[in-house]
């Protein structure tokens, strides 16, 4: 059916907005006056994955993670940035995917905390390949405690948002 | 429906948690990082660097105690100390980059030297 493919292309690029905007607020929120780390930041754009990959299905969500990263290397970013972004969304991904398999065992809270944890384990292990070095992982377990706190942030979101109805 | 706090959530929550506390432990007791090349010695009278290289001992005073340090074989220890805790002394010895020993009644620290704790840049 030409309607429901075009609604579906509609809703996608609708979220891809929405994950995008996400990123930039993100980027321009001054964010280190309140929490002074590097790199701790809310995952506020896995918001909109997450409900894509939820409530419409995971080939719509990886399409949209692909094109977010892309996009936002392209905009706000660089070539290492996006190494770093790339690998990171690639874990987070296969880590919805997994949850998918536990079904009902997990709720949008661990779902995103995990997703957060999977996010910062894999840029990390993005920063030791490119620096060649494992110094930079030290600063690993700082950023897990906040993806704990900040996965339960999103995960309160999400599970909100989840409650409207998609298709 | 998907809302509230789960079992499977707290087991993710947990694990992540454990990760984290495992890998810091990893770096505490500096497993990944190198060995260093000299150690700085901060006390009373100024500073001080050593050369892990060369076995040398080293006798100072620091806020009304005296305190022997030795180096040897690549790695520096404080020998004796007549503080009342001793925690420097049973500090043992050190190599790595990023290690440090502080006797804290005495005001004195020693680390080695080098990269190590400074983020060397942000991801976006």
């Amino acid at each position: 059916m030409t309607s429901l493919r075009v609604k579906r292309l509609s809703l996608d690029a609708m979220l891809l907005c929405v994950a995008m905007m996400l990123s930039y607020l993100e980027a321009i929120l001054p964010l280190s006056f309140i929490i002074p780390l590097p790199g701790a930041k809310p995952g506020l754009a896995n918001v909109a994955i997450m409900l894509c990959f939820y409530k419409l299905s995971p080939i719509d969500a990886l399409f949209i993670s692909t094109t977010r990263v892309f996009l936002s290397a392209l905009l706000f970013g660089n070539i290492s940035s996006l190494a770093f972004s790339v690998s990171g969304a690639i874990l987070a991904y296969l880590g919805m995917w997994l949850c998918d398999f536990l079904g009902e065992r997990v709720s949008y809270y661990g779902i995103s905390v995990l997703c957060a944890a999977l996010h910062n384990i894999g840029q990390m292990l993005a920063g030791a390949l490119v620096l060649g070095s494992f110094s930079i992982i030290s600063y690993l377990p700082l950023l897990l405690v906040f993806s704990v706190i900040f996965g339960l942030l999103t995960g309160t979101i999400i599970t909100t948002l989840g409650k409207l109805r998609f298709k | 429906m998907k809302a509230k706090l789960k079992r499977g959530d707290t087991v993710i929550i947990a694990a992540v948690l454990l990760l984290a506390l495992s890998i810091f432990l990893i770096f505490a007791f500096g497993i990944f990082s190198q060995e260093g090349k000299s150690a700085l010695l901060t006390f009373e009278g100024g500073k001080k660097t050593f050369s892990l290289a060369e076995n040398t001992e080293f006798s100072f005073e620091s806020n009304g105690y005296r305190l022997t340090l030795k180096t040897q074989n690549g790695q520096i220890y404080i020998e004796s100390s007549d503080c009342p805790d001793k925690t420097c002394v049973h500090s043992g010895r050190i190599s790595r980059q990023g290690q440090m020993i502080a006797c804290v009644p005495a005001e004195v620290t020693l680390r080695i030297t080098g990269e190590g704790g400074a983020y060397d840049f942000v991801a976006g």
